[in-house]
């Protein structure tokens, strides 16, 4: 059996959620209807969105259920005509934004915030959108700051939480963002459910039309199975948040590892702050891709960046806004998460090592040959 | 029989890792499908090669996305690990960048060598390697020989299926490393096997087009690749009188002789004309009788020898077009340039397809080859000569 490392990718879905959707699974679900069994489902419906609330801290009334985080963003972006978004933005907003302008991140994968002032006074954007943390490296960007200047501009702002959800506090009211997306499945939760929360739902324009569930914002019958999973998963971590302290110490015990056998190892956003369970790192003498299949031929299910839907890796371009572009298509991405022991990411970092060792000492062969 | 294992390594095959290419045809999957049982540690890649959305529809040739999805199949019923792996920038500047600009510089390029060259031999050996395989196997139709002076390449058994001509540039190191199950085996065989695996690909039909080539069409890719480029221009009599218009000079091939479109010359039967050269400089598509199609000597360049023989001047056999036959000739070389004068009838030849060297003693045994510069037609030169003359 692998090791899974890929969290960040999806994660398994938690025992207790699992438990929570089979105990519903069964009889006819539909919360629009009038009778007992709408009713019923009615109820799973809104003490799911209770939870969620309660979790991000947004009233019920500012949550609108979706397919996932894919949705979630392209729901608000869609609308705005002039994004301006950072350039480590996830594909579901870049693709989704229509001609957007780009605010550069520094070596740290930091948004630069001169640059997001001077790109707003040149571009006179409708819509600001950042991540709060990036899903490659980790790296968690300086919200507060952000929604500070957009508010000194006027400007909306959209924040794709996808990634950070689960693995730092994330608070919708203190933060004055108008929108924010989060994701299901990233957090223990299953996939194909997601949730945009808005400061205020009435200036949407819904993608999907047709009922009008969701208060008219998002059409179709309600996925009660997915989102009663999403709302045990979010309970989970609401009333428990412990297993993160946990994740950190083995992700940091891992780092150490590598950098103890590899002196000049390349940590991405080694010294800003980072999701506690993400390394992204780079090997000089293997492609990502080789890096990846020979992880997995190992027994370690590890990724490369974002991967699409075919399954190919393409190179990073998070990594090539950092100023990195000749670690664009050599670096992995580690992230652990709860199921995660000391012994799997000790295993992992001897056979990073050796693997490392492997290459180098090949490209030497191949150099003196 | 040594204690090699099937692959020729001294040791059981579990302990053997062979990386497959898995295109998602027939060839390849009986190839990693053959490993399996005998019990390789095998892994299978498939090269996503470019973007199948934007290249047209197509069934019948290799690589295609469904192809894709296939080599997926296949590796899932044989319960090996499988991996796609995105070569489609590289295969593009190196493949159809390259195929397009030969085209545009009046030649007939051969993609298949290039892709050969580059993406599979190069790129997907570097994989291998990077993944500890102890070999690298593909599903061609040709034969890898311990001979006394090293690895050699040989044509498969089945002469009708060989693809040695498309292996002429692998390099003696690539060979070491290479391995072609399938080389002692003819298709139907393949087919067999296929079978007896109930393989998902099994009635897949063979690849016959170049893979980016849905139909032949290829004046439609390079038209694609290089807008702009291609200019319409005169088709001319070898004595340089003007017939008719082309719309580019891509759209001919040397020896082509139907839809010439110049119809209705006077004192020329159009159907006894024949393309029998592209003047890039002139822009001028160059037609004359079937005599002129001749070949006398053969000019090549980027010579690559997987043999060590001595080969100042050889009797030899070569082969100027995949499906064609073995012709006799005597190789020359000149100042380090490598001529060879065919000593059977020869004809239509054009430049950018490659001349592949077979030993005479062993006409399986590949000797090297090159890529054909230029040709000389001694019925050209002595026309020239009484026209310019006149």
């Amino acid at each position: 059996m692998s090791i899974y490392l890929d969290y960040n990718a999806t994660t398994p879905l938690r025992d207790e959620v699992k438990k929570e959707m089979l105990d519903i699974m069964g009889p006819p679900l539909n919360a629009s209807s009038v009778h007992s069994f709408g009713r019923q489902a009615k109820t799973h419906l809104e003490n799911a969105r209770t939870s969620i609330s309660n979790f991000v801290n947004a009233n019920s009334d500012q949550i609108i259920f979706t397919s996932g985080g894919t949705e979630a963003n392209s729901m608000i972006m869609q609308i705005f005509k002039r994004p301006l978004i950072s350039s480590i933005e996830h594909d579901a907003v870049i693709a989704s934004s229509k001609n957007p302008n780009f605010i550069d991140v520094d070596s740290n994968g930091l948004v630069k915030i001169d640059d997001l002032e001077v790109k707003i006074k040149k571009f006179n954007p409708d819509i600001i959108s950042v991540m709060w943390a990036n899903n490659e490296t980790g790296v968690i960007q300086p919200i507060k700051d952000i929604v500070k200047i957009a508010k000194k501009y006027k400007v909306y702002v959209h924040c794709d939480a996808v990634q950070a959800l689960g693995k730092i506090d994330i608070n919708f009211k203190a933060s004055g963002l108008n929108s924010l997306a989060i994701s299901s499945h990233k957090i223990g939760g299953p996939v194909g459910v997601g949730a945009l929360i808005v400061d205020d739902p009435y200036n949407l324009n819904p993608i999907i039309l047709g009922g009008g569930q969701e208060r008219g914002h998002r059409s179709g019958t309600e996925n009660l199975i997915g989102i009663v999973g999403f709302g045990s998963a979010a309970r989970k971590i609401f009333l428990d948040n412990t297993e993160i302290n946990n994740i950190m110490s083995l992700q940091k015990k891992f780092e150490k590892l590598i950098k103890s056998k590899l002196p000049n190892i390349k940590i991405f956003g080694e010294n800003v702050p980072r999701l506690p369970n993400t390394t992204c790192v780079y090997m000089p003498h293997m492609n990502a891709d080789a890096q990846v299949i020979a992880m997995d031929l190992e027994g370690f299910s590890v990724s490369a960046g974002s991967a699409c839907s075919s399954g190919k890796v393409k190179s990073s371009h998070v990594l090539e806004a950092m100023g990195a572009k000749w670690a664009s298509n050599k670096s992995i991405r580690i992230s652990s998460g709860w199921q995660n022991t000391k012994n799997d990411l000790e295993k992992l970092a001897q056979f990073y090592v050796e693997l490392y060792k492997r290459t180098e000492s090949k490209e030497k062969e191949i150099i003196n040959a | 029989m040594s204690n090699n294992n099937f692959l020729g390594f001294n040791r059981k095959p579990s302990d053997t890792k062979v990386v497959v290419a898995m295109s998602g045809g027939v060839d390849s999957s009986v190839t990693a499908a053959l490993l399996v049982e005998k019990g390789f540690e095998v892994v299978g890649i498939t090269l996503q090669l470019y973007d199948y959305g934007k290249t047209i529809e197509k069934t019948g040739a290799c690589c295609a996305g469904s192809d894709i999805n296939d080599a997926r199949l296949v590796a899932s019923q044989l319960d090996i690990p499988h991996y796609v792996l995105d070569y489609e920038s590289k295969f593009k500047e190196q493949v159809m960048d390259d195929f397009a600009d030969e085209y545009l510089a009046g030649r007939t390029p051969i993609p298949c060598v290039k892709c050969n060259q580059t993406v599979k031999f190069t790129d997907l050996f570097k994989m291998s390697k990077d993944l500890n395989a102890d070999a690298l196997a593909t599903g061609h139709y040709v034969q890898r020989v311990e001979g006394e002076n090293g690895v050699e390449l040989h044509r498969g058994d089945d002469h009708e299926k060989d693809q040695s001509y498309f292996l002429f540039a692998t390099t003696k190191d690539q060979l070491d490393y290479l391995r072609f199950p399938l080389g002692n085996m003819n298709k139907l065989e393949t087919r067999k096997i296929a079978d007896k695996f109930d393989l998902k690909v099994k009635d897949k039909p063979d690849s016959q087009d170049i893979c980016f080539v849905p139909n032949g069409k290829y004046s439609d890719i390079v038209r694609r690749l290089r807008p702009g480029s291609i200019e319409a221009g005169n088709i001319t009599y070898i004595d340089g009188s003007i017939l008719g218009k082309h719309n580019g000079i891509i759209d001919y091939t040397i020896g082509q002789r139907r839809g010439l479109g110049i119809g209705g010359v006077s004192g020329l039967d159009e159907t006894r004309l024949y393309v029998v050269d592209i003047n890039v400089e002139k822009n001028q598509v160059v037609v004359g009788p079937k005599e002129a199609l001749n070949v006398d000597e053969i000019y090549l360049k980027d010579m690559n020898w997987i043999s060590d023989a001595s080969l100042s001047e050889e009797n030899i056999f070569v082969k100027v077009r995949n499906t064609g036959n073995l012709i006799k000739a005597k190789l020359k070389l000149i100042n380090n340039q490598v001529i060879l004068l065919p000593e059977e009838h020869t004809e239509g030849i054009s430049p950018g397809q490659a001349a592949v060297i077979y030993n005479i003693k062993n006409t399986n045994h590949v000797l090297g080859g090159g890529w054909i510069e230029e040709t000389k037609s001694k019925f050209v030169a002595n026309h020239k000569n009484s026209f310019s003359a006149a």
